[in-house]
């Protein structure tokens, strides 16, 4: 199971989705998806009437995928909003399946539908009666595999909706968002992903629900530190990462391919020892581990489910992998964490997260891989270095462990940041002055031979 | 239980609200339906289609014309022992709806729902993608 599609939602508020990679509105479609205020997740605009669909550029390796995000009904007046997620997307046309949840003014205040659109023709698959609180996120996926497409809800392994047959669209096109008729901010859609995990199949609604849960969704659970449920065909996958997110040690679940799942729980911090899944690499876990501070009282928040991400290259790579941005990383994180000092044989992860205000914003940084995204609290910290150099952490320039590059960075830090290679003294009194010393003439032949030296003070 | 319906398409297939779906879709139960198509005309292939329900009071669906209720026996219940008054009714729905089915000739309710399906055009064999322009 690859997921092969994430987008936390992020961006400037109110620019429009399609400013951001790797957003594409459907065409023909004038509804718009902003960025809600908050900068954190995406909202629709105040137009009405009118459907917002966007299609991530990620395109799935098989027609066969899931595709999810978090829905959030910010109140009660969001009468015929439509909010939820898209699937074989076309890029030319508007194509696609979708499953949203279609809100209503009377109760049970909405339905849960299974669409399908075909060239701007709407037809529903399947609706059954919902109501929603509002404030509550809720995780709506749709898996499509074969015809058959359905709808989840909050990782359950049951579809809520079918699988019903949709047949007609079969081409695997892409993921992505909708939003319809929303007026306002008061529907807000967040973290979407995209994978490729076993869909249920099953023809003219037969049940045919079975090993539904993806990698990625099981990493999220316990990155989360949220309990994850247990899902058929994979429960002794889901079960290790529960328990993980929680803090335990991890009991490696044999045949787990998805070591990325166990990096993530331990960039939680809360891992100590930690059993590694046969044959997945431990080192990238272990430097996940370093990272985080081995603290086991750092709670792993939202955000932190981006290392997932990270570690999992990591866990296959060399033993020399480290997370990104951190100069060897991994090794020097492993004996520190387990030496537990301060600033220790220090690793450079650890001064980095005294800086930062929670590990799961390192975590975030980490999975994000990127050098130039910062933990929150560190707005402009593009390096370990930068981080030291804002004063948030005091470390004795004395206390650079050997082969920790960073060091010698706090050094130029101080040189960059203070120029203080020479300054006259305070106070007046101190005047410089230069003697010059002149030798004495020779005599000529009228008058006297000047005296022997003149001194003049400059 | 679930039970069965044949129940009218009805919208115009705007995106807007105009959603082509069963007439269940009028009341908050859960049902759920294949809708044939027809690709070249780009439109339902059939003006009814066979609907499940699964959840909600289906009393409200009496009097509603546009949808019929099927038997609501299991699926290998002999013709024989369907509710005669049951029988009847979808005879009338068939006949209604010129959906030419023996139902006499079918040994179960199963396979009088089967044929049905096979009427509507269920399950017909999936276009290749080469055949759909996306």
């Amino acid at each position: 199971m690859t997921e092969f599609a994430r987008d936390p939602l992020n961006g400037t508020p109110g620019d429009d989705l399609a400013s951001n990679s790797p957003w594409v509105r459907q065409p023909g479609i004038s509804g718009a998806l902003i960025f809600a205020p908050d900068g954190a997740s995406a909202c629709t605009t105040a137009t009405t009437n009118t459907a917002a669909y966007y299609r991530s550029d990620a395109a799935p390796p098989t027609p066969d995928y899931f595709v999810s995000a978090d829905i959030e009904m910010l109140d009660s007046l969001i009468n015929a909003s439509a909010v939820g997620v898209i699937g074989r997307a076309s890029p030319s046309a508007i194509t696609h399946y979708q499953a949203r949840f279609l809100a209503s003014s009377v109760a049970p205040n909405g339905t849960w539908q299974l669409r399908r659109i075909v060239n701007n023709v709407a037809s529903t698959l399947a609706s059954v009666a919902g109501s929603y609180v509002a404030g509550q996120k809720i995780n709506v996926k749709m898996g499509m595999a074969g015809n058959a497409v359905s709808l989840y809800l909050d990782s359950s392994p049951e579809p809520l909706l079918g699988p019903v047959n949709g047949s007609t669209i079969v081409a695997a096109g892409f993921p992505g968002l909708l939003g319809s008729n929303v007026t306002g901010t008061r529907v807000r859609i967040d973290n979407f992903v995209a994978d490729d995990g076993q869909v249920a199949s099953g023809a003219d609604g037969a049940a045919g629900v079975t090993g539904v849960a993806s990698g990625a969704q099981v990493g999220i659970a316990a990155a989360s530190g949220a309990a994850a449920t247990a899902v058929t065909g994979v429960a002794a996958a889901v079960a290790t990462n529960s328990s993980v997110g929680h803090g335990s040690a991890v009991a490696a679940a044999p045949a787990v391919s998805a070591s990325a799942l166990v990096g993530a729980a331990s960039a939680v911090g809360a891992v100590a020892a930690m059993a590694e899944p046969s044959g997945v690499a431990a080192v990238a876990q272990v430097g996940v581990a370093a990272a985080a501070g081995g603290s086991a009282s750092v709670a792993s928040p939202a955000g932190v489910v981006a290392v997932a991400s990270t570690t999992q290259p990591a866990a296959s790579g060399a033993a020399a992998a480290a997370p990104a941005g951190v100069a060897s990383g991994a090794g020097v994180g492993q004996p520190s964490a387990a030496a537990g000092t301060a600033v220790p044989a220090t690793a450079v992860l650890e001064i980095g997260i005294g800086a930062v205000a929670s590990v799961a914003s390192v975590g975030a940084v980490t999975g994000a891989g990127s050098a130039t995204c910062a933990p929150a609290g560190i707005a402009a910290a593009t390096s370990v270095r930068d981080a030291i150099a804002t004063g948030t952490i005091s470390i004795p320039a004395t206390a650079a462990p050997p082969g920790v590059s960073a060091y010698a960075f706090i050094g130029t830090a101080t040189a960059v940041g203070g120029g203080l290679f020479a300054r006259a003294p305070a106070g007046n009194g101190y005047v410089p002055r230069r003697q010059e010393c002149q030798a004495r003439p020779a005599q000529l032949s009228t008058g006297s031979r000047p005296a022997s030296t003149q001194k003049a003070y400059r | 239980m679930k039970t069965l319906f044949i129940a009218t398409i009805i919208g115009d297939g705007t995106d807007s609200g105009g959603d082509f779906r069963p007439a269940t879709s009028d009341y908050p139960v859960g049902a759920a339906g294949e809708i044939p198509w027809d690709d070249a005309a780009n439109r339902p292939l059939n003006t009814w289609t066979v609907v499940e329900v699964s959840t909600g009071d289906t009393a409200a669906f009496a009097g509603d014309a546009r949808i019929d209720a099927l038997p609501a026996c299991a699926l290998e219940t002999p013709v024989a022992q369907i509710d005669p008054a049951q029988l009847a009714g979808m005879r009338a729905a068939l006949t209604r709806r010129g959906i030419g089915v023996a139902v006499d000739s079918e040994p179960t309710f199963g396979s009088i729902v089967a044929a049905i399906k096979r009427r509507a055009g269920e399950g017909r064999v999936t276009p290749t993608k080469t055949q759909l322009t996306l």
